[in-house]
């Protein structure tokens, strides 16, 4: 029954339908933090994997086959990105840095009060940040481009370009306040 | 942003898309296209002065056989791996290896003495180039309708579709080169083929996942 419901919903979607699109998106998030859940004890991370999760159903919604059904495809790709985030975490994990101590490892050897400029502190920010984040951050406030024309420019769809600088926003606030805490 | 923000984004900006045929449709449009591809390419480059005595051949018959099995099993893993959801289990993928090895033993139970090295080393690199030429335009349309799905697991997907593109030049290739010495069609025939396949393995992410494309 409930396949059936989000099989029509994503035909339906397939086709340009945005309210049948967004009342899909709405029920399969719930579905997909359901299952995330289960796996990833900290709510930020299955957070992470749902948005994750939703920017992959909606790159990849035109291989959805209305004949089969719903449920395998969608939870084939909650897989997927569920274990290609774990991947991605156990190898940051081997090389993560505390944030204070990152922060020492940032170039000139000088602190932030010493450096006191705003934008020589948000430089060595950027530098501690992944190299995605780091691009798309400078391309939108440095270079002063839009979603749109980094989205052409990369290749990246433009939701994907507004979550990546969210997340790179996020990380830059965690290393600030990482930085402030230790001084 | 938050998930609902995401979800009201894309939503707004959704536009309508083009639904990918169904898996079999597109398999057999390509198996269909490839073989036909290839069965020209053999007439072009010449067929074996032995081939009418040969087709009444039972045992070259089988190996032919088991090579078309391999062609289309491994095209029928591909392109099921291609879409989420539609992958088959491990039986599934293992059984074209398994016919794959089948076919070696055939081969290689051929009459011993004919395994001489000096045999092998005979117009061997003619029979690679014929066989590249045969594989190259499968394999090319190959990746570019793989590309078009959402291949999970680009190393498998990619390896299969060059293990169907490789087996059906090899097969062709049995159908142009005179030589059945084991040592011949092992080294020279199946070398290239495994070599393909392990490429496609290795190069599945580069070759299947289009730029910014999420796997």
């Amino acid at each position: 029954m409930l396949d059936r419901r989000l099989s029509e919903l994503m035909r339906r979607a397939q086709d340009g339908d945005r309210l049948a699109y967004e009342t899909l998106l709405t029920e399969v998030i719930a579905l997909v933090r359901g299952f995330a859940r289960k796996r990833l004890r900290n709510p930020d991370q299955v957070e992470d994997v749902a948005q994750e999760t939703l920017l992959s159903i909606h790159s990849h919604r035109h291989t959805y086959d209305p004949a089969r059904p719903f449920l395998p495809w969608m939870y084939a790709i909650v897989r997927h990105r569920l274990f290609d985030f774990v991947e991605k975490q156990k190898r940051r994990g081997e090389n993560e840095v505390p944030a204070e101590i990152a922060w020492e490892q940032v170039p000139a050897g000088e602190t932030i009060v010493e450096r006191g400029t705003t934008s020589g502190f948000l430089q060595q920010a950027l530098l501690l940040i992944s190299i995605k984040q780091r691009e798309i951050i400078q391309m939108l406030k440095l270079e002063g481009l839009s979603v749109a024309e980094i989205s052409r420019k990369t290749g990246i769809s433009e939701s994907s370009v507004k979550v990546t600088a969210h997340r790179g926003y996020k990380a830059l606030r965690k290393l600030i306040a990482g930085a402030v805490h230790g001084e | 942003m938050g998930s609902e923000e995401i979800v009201r984004s894309l939503a707004r900006d959704l536009t309508p898309v083009r639904r990918l045929r169904g898996i079999e449709w597109r398999m057999l449009l390509w198996a269909g296209l490839a073989l036909l591809f290839v069965s020209i390419g053999t007439w072009v480059l010449g067929t074996r002065p032995d081939l009418s005595g040969k087709i009444r051949d039972p045992a070259y018959l089988l190996e032919n056989g088991l090579l078309l099995l391999v062609f289309a099993l491994s095209a029928w893993n591909a392109f099921h791996l291609s879409i989420p959801g539609a992958e088959r289990g491990a039986a599934a993928r293992m059984l074209p290896i398994l016919l794959l090895l089948a076919w070696v033993c055939l081969i290689a139970g051929h009459a011993p003495d004919a395994m001489t090295p000096t045999a092998a080393r005979v117009s061997a690199w003619r029979c690679v180039l014929k066989m590249s030429c045969l594989a190259l335009a499968p394999a090319v349309a190959v990746v570019l309708m793989l590309r078009k799905a959402a291949p999970l697991n680009p190393a498998w997907t990619s390896g299969f579709a060059l293990l169907s593109a490789g087996s059906l030049a090899v097969l062709g290739t049995r159908f142009l080169c005179a030589k059945d010495t084991p040592l011949h069609v092992l080294l020279w025939h199946l070398g290239p083929l495994l070599a393909a396949a392990l490429v496609g393995i290795q190069l599945g992410k580069w070759l299947l996942i289009r730029p910014g494309a999420r796997a």
